[in-house]
């Protein structure tokens, strides 16, 4: 279980521009939950704390109970909305490198679920937009979080791919029951694929507006 | 004029300016790498600091020509002060790319790499120097050219051998013919170094010419 307790962030220096106001969520081990909200709302900001890049200005990050607060580790892993894959790793050692014990038969089982079964000695500059973000996906699942956090991670792909991708991050999340927080600012991106949908507010200091609990097919 | 061509004299003198080149080259990439990474490693307050910065830039505007008395007087006449001419001038693209390719790892990535909790001299061996690779070959690809400048400068000066040296012993003889010949292949021989460079990076860096990112 992920819980975000109370998190408040301001930015450097200016604590009376409170970026996020006391923001409380808890998330269950196998669950997708989306968190939307307009640009510049903080959702990437709370993303970040959730991983441990930044640290709040109040409020903890819990996992399993283990206060993880600013400490970037394993069990949070995030998918950039940037590129954030090793442009000097070929495909197969990208998500090897990423498993605390590389083991290579996992390696061939996440790459045939993603779809990357013979680009195994491509570099990600060799591999198309879909097939990167498909790649970072993979790695993403050898590092074998207890939290993925997808920041926007498809955003910048036309909306036939990004339709794709999230139908095969449905088929992921399926087959491995990771527990995930998808970032987006368009509900619409959630259908068929979270459990529930958090709104963050448009007025600033954002805070959580409302929860919205969607059927899934 | 090519009666009086010393071929196997001509082929030496390369060969002794191109050896010096390759020294202080080498020795530039290693020291330069080092010392631009332990620069990107500085807590965020020190390379801020405006005399840390100007320790750090300020050694690299006089130029390699200028260094050449005090080489002569601290190492004498010989291999090594080559060297370290060469050395100077390669030293400063070398160590400025390096840390200019460090200081522009994306966040992203440094965020990423932190998450799979590599830190310390593997962050700096596994991320941020294979990152840095296309800047640090930059870097090589300038520095060469400079020590190749740095090193015809030197042999001018105070050479026993080289092309530099042939040039001054040319003039000195008013052999203008042969004075062309040497800047001729000091011309042939930099942008052959400059070329093997170029080599190098396509195969040490391949992803870099697939597209990088």
């Amino acid at each position: 279980m992920i819980e975000f307790q109370h998190i408040s962030h301001h930015y450097p220096g200016k604590p009376e521009n409170l970026i996020l106001d006391d923001i409380s969520l808890t998330i269950s081990k196998g669950e997708c939950v989306g968190l939307t909200g307009p640009s510049g709302c903080g959702k990437s900001t709370l993303a970040k704390i959730g991983a441990g890049h930044v640290r709040p200005a109040a409020g903890k990050v819990l996992v399993n109970g283990r206060d993880l607060t600013c400490r970037p580790n394993r069990e949070v892993f995030m998918i950039h909305q940037e590129p954030d894959l090793f442009p000097w790793q070929k495909v197969a050692k990208q998500v090897a490198f990423a498993m605390s014990k590389p083991d290579n038969r996992r390696v061939e089982q996440l790459l045939a679920l993603v779809k990357l079964r013979g680009f195994e000695n491509f570099y990600p500059g060799q591999l198309s937009g879909g097939m990167k973000k498909r790649l970072a996906l993979a790695r993403a699942l050898a590092v074998d979080p207890e939290l993925l956090i997808l920041d926007e991670s498809f955003s910048s792909l036309d909306a036939t791919l990004k339709n794709e991708l999230y139908e095969d991050l449905r088929r992921v999340w399926q087959s491995t029951g990771t527990t995930i927080l998808l970032i987006t600012h368009q509900s619409a991106d959630l259908a068929n694929l979270a459990h529930r949908e958090i709104r963050l507010s448009a007025a600033k200091p954002t805070t959580i507006s409302e929860t919205i609990n969607l059927v899934r097919t | 004029m090519l009666e009086i061509l010393d071929l196997p004299a001509l082929a030496l003198n390369c060969l002794f300016s191109i050896s010096r080149v390759m020294a202080g080259v080498s020795m530039a990439i290693v020291i330069g790498i080092a010392v631009g990474l332990s620069r990107s490693i500085l807590p965020a307050g020190l390379k801020r600091n405006k005399l840390v910065k100007f320790l750090f830039e300020a050694p690299k505007f006089p130029p390699p020509i200028a260094w050449i008395p005090f080489v002569i007087l601290l190492c004498g006449i010989g291999e090594f002060s080559a060297y370290i001419i060469v050395f100077i001038g390669a030293f400063s693209p070398i160590f400025t790319s390096t840390y200019d390719g460090a200081e522009s790892v994306s966040p992203a990535i440094r965020d990423c790499a932190r998450s799979l909790e590599i830190k310390g001299a593997r962050f700096l061996w596994q991320i941020i120097f294979p990152a840095a690779l296309p800047q640090i070959f930059t870097g090589i690809r300038v520095g060469v050219s400079m020590g190749w400048m740095s090193v015809i400068a030197a042999e001018m000066i105070s050479g026993q051998s080289g092309l530099g040296y042939s040039i001054q012993l040319n003039r000195l003889n008013m052999q203008y013919d042969l004075m062309t010949v040497d800047i001729v292949m000091i011309g042939i021989i930099g942008f052959l170094l400059f070329e093997s460079t170029v080599f190098l990076q396509k195969k040490i860096i391949p992803w870099h010419e697939a597209g990088g990112m």
